[in-house]
């Protein structure tokens, strides 16, 4: 489970990701440059293989697409409704919170997001993305 | 500086984890981490930036945030909800194939606290802790953190401990946590009383999760001692 902001800045090449194909111009926000992002690599130790994310196509993603019968629908701009109102959750139900800076906060039950595992969501004016 | 705001769907599998694609270039991302594993932002050094997650009880939640608004239930998809009980189950064959390795330390579920400092890692048993508020300092990659934890409502995060240049060092007083100045923290990490009130502790990428996925991406990760 982890909590990102969704409108994405690059430390490098930041004229390739801004005019990928189609994409809207921006609503948001100033995410800060990580400089970790091409040193980090995932290393297979059975194999020794390396697996570098900013390797681009000559990584092997040994990943599984899941088929269509089996595709979880994310959670698209989730209506939020006052807790009062969730009247399904139980005192010990799992929930996903979110603490803007400016104080505002969302939850999410984890019963829900084990199907949808993303909501893309807006939290006081700016994209965020939930995952679990 | 340039920003793309990016919507997700679910890819596939990674690792024993779902991988996303955003629906504007198509990329495939890890949920884990926010970077790009493949496709046209592979390369580009494009991440999303990571923010702290409450994964708590809903009773607690209340407690700390009773104006509170949480996302409402889709209709149509009601029927797919299901109650989720973390820590248990073992995982299906499907996943398990596209583990490169399991790290056989822990069982595959077993519920961590795990802790990432650019490369340094460390999962915190939720099980092994003291039953309710729990603050854990550790130098983690050189770094003072401190992992607030609850293993009543399988609450942690991590944030540096370092406030202007001084580590703070942290306890539990009447189950709130509270550092050596008196202030009072809440989970998000901020001062809400005492000396320090109005202080945002800076994250440390961490969350709850199970064992098989941190492990699987973070191969050399540390197990931390409970410290009681």
């Amino acid at each position: 489970m982890a909590l990102f902001t969704a409108g994405c800045s690059a430390d490098q090449g930041v004229d390739a990701a801004s005019s990928a194909t189609g994409s809207p111009p921006t609503t948001s926000t100033s995410s800060q440059p990580d400089s970790s992002t091409t040193s980090e690599t995932l290393v297979d130790e059975t194999t020794t293989t390396t697996r570098d994310p900013g390797a681009g196509g000559a990584v092997d993603l040994d990943y599984l697409v899941l088929g269509p019968g089996t595709r979880f629908v994310p959670l698209d701009d989730p209506v939020m409704i006052p807790a009062s109102q969730a009247t399904w959750l139980a005192p010990d139900s799992i929930v996903l919170g979110v603490v803007h800076p400016s104080g505002e906060v969302q939850a999410f039950a984890a019963d829900m997001m084990a199907y949808h595992h993303i909501a893309n969501t807006t939290i006081a004016g700016e994209p965020y993305l939930v995952t679990y | 500086m340039a920003g793309t705001t990016y919507t997700f769907d679910v890819a596939g599998l990674y690792e024993g984890l779902f991988v996303m694609s955003d629906r504007q270039t198509g990329s495939i991302w890890t949920h884990y981490d926010g970077t790009v594993l493949q496709g046209p932002l592979a390369g580009t050094g494009t991440r999303l930036e990571i923010q702290p997650l409450i994964h708590t009880y809903w009773s607690d939640w209340l407690e700390q945030y009773p104006d509170s608004v949480v996302a409402d239930r889709v209709p149509e998809f009601v029927n797919t909800y299901r109650t989720v009980q973390p820590g248990r189950g073992g995982i299906s064959e499907q996943f398990r194939q596209t583990l490169s390795s399991v790290d056989e330390r822990l069982p595959e579920n077993e519920l961590v606290i795990g802790v990432d400092n650019n490369g340094a890692a460390i999962a915190y048993v939720l099980a092994d802790l003291v039953v309710g508020p729990a603050a854990i300092e550790v130098n983690l990659g050189g770094l003072d953190v401190v992992v607030l934890a609850d293993a009543s409502t399988d609450f942690g995060l991590a944030y540096s401990a370092v406030v202007d240049d001084e580590t703070l060092e942290f306890e539990v007083v009447d189950g709130e946590y509270v550092d050596a100045t008196g202030s009072v923290w809440n989970q998000a990490g901020l001062a809400v009383a005492g000396p320090l009130a109005g202080t945002q502790l800076q994250y440390v990428t961490s969350f709850v999760t199970e064992w098989y996925g941190w492990a699987a991406y973070h191969p050399g990760t540390e197990i931390g001692e409970s410290g009681g």
